[in-house]
């Protein structure tokens, strides 16, 4: 840290740990102490490299169109939508715009059961008005956010869980495929199947699970690929590959995820939420190509199953909440049954427009704009007498302050309707087949229809963009490209399920 | 119209670069019509010294850098921490509340930072909290620090610091505002 007199902020380094050095494909990149890009094994391909961190500092700086206007816009966004500070309302749902200033963190068994009673701050990415992160007084698993704090649940002391999620950072592995792939471990040598000598040869001892030795070992284990105390072994080899490859490799691979010992539902990624309950997740994960990771419609299911449990109202009743949602979701708007979760309502042609719409949203105001994923959409919004929040209203004007470009709201959602399309062609022109657009065995009971293909106007029989929809996008060019390599679906879509 | 737009308005208001042609006419006129700044010669304006103390409050900060972005907002029209009069140092490795430190300047006539800050962590006061008794501030006394590092020149004038990240030694230097910031 350099004086807090007279010097230069500290530069930003994006940097990959052990786990990728050693070309672990679920291996991240990491920045500061808690922040991970972790889906892709970019880790290993900075390892491959040779690339350990990249370290930025400058003096650039961003001009903006209207410097006042991006300030009255910013003051009347906190003091109308952000949790009110001087209110007596109490902290809701952690995805939400109005969200405390509070770290989520899940450590203990139940989750949230163990906390760390010391000084602590919460601590914000730039600009936003409700830090979801903390530092310690201890300094231990600083930045530690959401679910890497799930990992090692088992543990025998909280210290010894913070541990994990210290070392899971400090080797950069990414969380999500240890929490899911562990558990897998465990099922595995619980049934016979994995241990030392046994069919799967594992040099550590399932008994000490829970420990801090466990914990040291198998993490490096997983970051070095051998048996955790440096020398090779066989386990360790295939797991830094990850686990599902590590499945094939001891020749389970089609038998646990038919079954769902291996919770991998999608693309080879691990389970986040249930795909059967969070279905826009879901889907929008099979029609992508990664677990999307986005909660714009993730606080119903938590608002619903939190007030349930705790025997509380919700944030707002469920006729409101849909009205407030929907109204919103242009072109689609007005459609309530679009946020129809049941076993009817899940392979409808509502759903599928629920999932059209939060595909071409996120791809436009959050990939392409960066707005927060925990902070929008803004539908319900407790701090408002009507409960509605700023989407809609505010990212257009948020965007047309900064650029000068003023665009609606619905504008931006066709802009996200393009990169979606221009998303698909690429997969398509990569070999991509609706074929392979499937979850896990286990997930289904019912096979996957063909709903969602129809609001994008992409063919369902092969899941390929057509030159109808893409002329429309003005992507004649891209239709002209995808016909040349055979790979332009059909405009008749007539017989689709 | 509801009454955050009664507060901020609705449409944006007038663009930083139109305002500083306003302003520059204005000067041209020898007569400054916004209160409280006045030209020192035609490319230079300044506001009058605060005889108050720009307070904050490290461990209510959460280190999102509003105040930087908005110091640099209101000053440059752009989004530049180098710019920026308060500076926000983090460390996110080290232990709680040393994590953080902030070097601010002795506030503007309409601080930006403290209107942006989420959290109320940077206030201001007329009074130097030590002498009203009060701790827990990270007020920044040290002005003879900044005879040397900022404002050896005009330190009568160092309530304003502007700190030149591009000086050619590499040091930090002071100056006066060279734009007027405008009413929030």
């Amino acid at each position: 840290m350099t004086s807090p007199l007279c010097g230069t902020p500290v530069p930003a380094v994006l940097a990959v740990g052990q786990a990728g050095e050693n070309l672990s494909r679920i291996a991240c990149l990491m920045h500061d102490a808690g922040h991970s890009s972790g889906q892709g094994g970019f880790g290993a391909v900075w390892g491959a490299k040779q690339l350990k961190a990249i370290s930025v500092i400058g003096t650039g700086g961003i001009k903006i169109h209207d410097p006042q206007g991006v300030m009255r816009a910013r003051l009347a966004q906190v003091e109308g939508f952000a949790f009110d500070h001087d209110g007596n309302k109490p902290p809701t749902s952690s995805t939400v715009f109005e969200a405390a200033p509070l770290p989520v963190t899940f450590w203990g068994a139940p989750p949230r059961s163990a906390r760390p009673l010391e000084g602590q701050r919460p601590v914000s990415c730039i600009g936003c008005h409700a830090g979801c992160r903390a530092r310690y007084e201890s300094g231990k698993a600083n930045e530690a956010h959401c679910v890497v704090t799930l990992f090692y649940t088992e543990a025998q002391t909280f210290d010894i869980q913070r541990r994990a999620t210290e070392l899971l950072n400090t080797y950069g592995l990414n969380a999500f495929e240890m929490i899911s792939g562990v558990q897998y471990l465990r099922a595995l040598h619980k049934k016979g199947l994995l241990g030392r000598g046994k069919a799967i040869d594992f040099p550590l001892n399932f008994d000490d699970y829970g420990s801090a030795e466990f914990l040291e070992s198998f993490l490096r284990m997983m970051a070095y690929g051998d048996d955790g105390n440096g020398r090779p072994h066989p386990a360790g080899k295939a797991l830094l590959n990850g686990f599902v490859r590590a499945a094939e490799v001891w020749g389970r691979l089609e038998e646990d995820i038919r079954t769902g010992l291996l919770e991998f539902p999608y693309w080879g990624c691990p389970i986040h939420y249930d795909p059967r309950v969070q279905l826009e997740w879901g889907y929008g994960s099979i029609l992508g190509d990664r677990d999307i990771n986005e909660h714009g419609f993730n606080t119903i299911f938590w608002d619903a199953t939190e007030s349930q449990r705790r025997g509380v109202k919700g944030r707002a009743g469920v006729e409101e909440t849909v009205k407030i949602y929907t109204d919103k979701m242009a072109p689609f708007q007005d459609d309530p049954m679009m946020l129809d979760y049941s076993n009817k309502g899940m392979y409808s042609e509502h759903m599928a427009k629920l999932v059209a719409w939060h595909r071409r949203y996120t791809r436009f105001w959050k990939h392409a704009l960066l707005f927060c994923d925990f902070r929008w959409p803004d539908f319900v919004n407790v701090n408002r007498e009507d409960k509605v929040g700023s989407t809609g209203r505010s990212e257009p004007h948020f965007f047309a302050m900064v650029t000068g470009k003023k665009i609606s709201f619905s504008e931006g959602i066709e802009l996200g309707r393009k990169i979606w399309n221009l998303d698909q062609a690429v997969w398509t022109l990569q070999g991509r087949h609706r074929d392979m657009v499937h979850f896990a065995d286990y997930i289904y009971s019912v096979p996957y229809k063909d709903a969602c293909y129809m609001p994008e106007g992409w063919d369902p029989a092969s899941g390929y963009p057509t030159r109808k929809t893409l002329a429309e996008l003005g992507l004649d060019y891209v239709a002209d490209e995808l016909s040349a390599k055979g790979k332009l679906g059909k405009d008749n879509l007539k017989g689709a399920a | 119209m509801d009454t955050l737009e009664k507060k901020y308005g609705k449409e944006p208001g007038i663009a930083r670069r139109n305002f500083l042609k306003i302003a520059a006419k204005t000067a041209a006129g020898a007569l400054m019509l916004s209160p409280g700044i006045f030209w020192l010669d035609k490319a230079t304006a300044a506001i009058p010294a605060s005889k108050g103390y720009l307070l904050v409050d490290t461990k209510k900060c959460q280190g999102c850098a509003t105040c930087m972005m908005a110091c640099s907002l209101v000053h440059q029209g752009e989004v530049n921490f180098s710019l920026s009069r308060i500076q926000v140092l983090q460390n996110p490795f080290e232990k709680w509340p040393h994590d953080i430190a902030v070097s601010q300047c002795r506030q503007c006539v309409t601080p930006a930072c403290v209107a942006a800050c989420p959290e109320g962590a940077v206030t201001y006061s007329a009074i130097c909290p030590k002498q009203k008794g009060e701790s827990g501030y990270n007020v920044n006394l040290r002005d003879w620090k900044w005879d040397r590092c900022f404002a050896p020149a005009k330190k009568k004038m160092s309530h304003r610091i502007l700190w030149f990240p591009w000086a050619p030694t590499g040091e930090c230097r002071s100056n006066i505002f060279q734009e007027p910031c405008f009413p929030l």
